[in-house]
């Protein structure tokens, strides 16, 4: 079948899938980037952007002011504004910030050299790396506790289980609610063929 | 959940693609490979998430361990939020999630199906928010009533819109839905970090405008709740939970109401606890 596929993309792919080597497609948008090498800054900077977010969580859901309700009827209205309004609105798309895993798409920018399988597996994962931030964290506190710099009443485990709740009542749709919306992908598609 | 948009795959030619993500070959073997995993998350977060959540809070209600200050400590965020018979309340959250997002994306192709479903999801949802009023205090309740109401506000001003076919929203719609994400979403952000920022002197010039405008509304203003009033969680004092593991929450020692068995140290655990409260 010939057909004309848009830049750096493969004309024998199906559907013009398949970005050509040397090029990645995140999940979630629709441009072949050149990445032939994976960029750890740019993964580190992620990496840190999503663990302020956890820190971010671990504050609001711990102490005697935790307004939780408030967090969750937040986070819901975030999440739902966004997969009703999908991809056909273009000035929510900041909205893309709150799905950690999803910068990679909104950046637009080489982060990861990797298959598009990975990458998939990668965005899967990574509600669950937020749990190991969350961990990492908890490891930190606890040795800052034993040398005596940090009140064990300040952050206790109590806090971290709850912040652990929290992320995950909050990922376990978000990052299907971000991910999914993505027609400009079919509309991308059914045009290039 | 990634992984429906792993599993979505529609025929392409000669084989079958992702359809989000068309780079996905379905009958690849790398594909094959990596989708007994994904089955598992997805078993994981939809299905065994709610049920084990649902069951959980069963037993600690069996058990009478919801009003344990522990258990509330540590587990509160799933039921303490809620007045006391909707203790299950979080798993019907969860449930209205999955719906919300299932509506949305499913019937992404027929736009007629997808807004009359959200519609009348999103209509049903208020009634029973207006009904019920399951949270535990009105400002929470409010805010519900809020966040419902600016959905069903975004679902009925994207009706009737293709999100597939149509492409990008005219530009009042796109004002419009950007308006009350920001209005709706930012007061919602606010309320949940208000809490914490009034601690800081740096907010409290808000503090006071935003308990100025309370008393003028009165819009959330019963006896026991405010705008500010979220439903507070305990202190992280775990040495002292430790102490009082077996008391009632209601047993509130500087209203010189002891739960009855509770030892002279765990009342003096809550005492400080409720001096640092």
């Amino acid at each position: 079948m010939n057909q004309s596929c848009s830049a750096h993309r493969l004309n024998s792919s199906p559907l013009c899938g398949q970005c050509e080597p040397g090029y990645v497609q995140y999940p979630g948008s629709s441009a072949c980037i050149h990445c032939e090498r994976s960029d750890g800054g740019m993964a580190t900077v992620i990496l840190l952007l999503s663990w302020l977010f956890v820190l971010a969580v671990l504050w609001l859901s711990g102490g005697e002011n935790a307004h939780t309700a408030e967090l969750k009827i937040a986070a819901f209205f975030l999440s739902s504004a966004r997969v009703i309004l999908g991809s056909s609105s273009n000035w929510t798309e900041w909205l893309r910030l709150f799905e950690g895993g999803g910068l990679t798409s909104s950046l637009a920018t080489c982060v990861f050299a990797l298959s598009p399988y990975d990458l998939s597996m990668l965005q899967l994962m990574f509600p669950f790396i937020t749990f190991l931030q969350l961990a990492f964290t908890a490891c930190i506190v606890a040795m800052l506790v034993r040398l005596g710099f940090v009140s064990l009443l300040t952050l206790s485990l109590n806090r971290f289980i709850r912040a652990t709740c929290v992320l995950m009542m909050f990922r376990s749709v978000d990052r299907y609610v971000f991910q999914f919306c993505t027609p400009r992908l079919i509309l991308l598609f059914y045009s290039s063929v | 959940m990634d992984v429906f948009l792993f599993i979505n795959c529609a025929p392409a030619g000669s084989t079958r693609v992702a359809i989000h993500f068309p780079a996905l070959d379905c009958n690849s073997e790398a594909y094959q490979h990596r989708l007994r995993f994904v089955y598992v998350i997805l078993a994981l977060w939809v299905l065994a998430l709610p049920l084990f959540l649902l069951a959980f809070l069963t037993y600690l209600h069996r058990t009478g361990r919801l009003a344990k200050a522990a258990t509330a400590s540590r587990w509160g965020i799933f039921y303490r939020s809620f007045a006391d018979r909707f203790y299950r309340y979080e798993v019907l959250l969860l449930v209205r999630r999955i719906a919300v997002v299932s509506i949305s994306v499913l019937w992404m192709s027929n736009e007629d199906l997808r807004s009359d479903g959200l519609n009348t999801l999103f209509l049903a949802l208020i009634l029973i928010q207006v009904r019920y009023r399951p949270y535990s205090t009105a400002a929470a309740n409010a805010w519900e009533t809020v966040c419902l109401v600016g959905l069903a506000l975004l679902s009925t001003l994207v009706s009737g819109h293709s999100v597939v076919h149509d492409g990008l929203y005219t530009l009042p719609v796109q004002v419009l839905s950007t308006l009350i994400v920001v209005i709706v979403g930012g007061l919602l952000c606010g309320a949940a970090a208000f809490g914490k920022l009034s601690r800081y002197r740096l907010c409290q010039p808000i503090v006071q405008h935003v308990q100025r405008l309370e008393m003028c509304t009165g819009c959330c203003g019963t006896s026991s709740s405010s705008l500010t009033s979220g439903p507070q969680e305990l202190d992280d004092d775990d040495e002292a939970i430790q102490l009082i593991d077996d008391t009632e929450l209601t047993a509130r020692p500087e209203l010189g109401l002891p739960a009855a068995g509770v030892s002279a140290e765990s009342t003096q655990a809550y005492q400080e606890l409720a001096d640092r409260g």
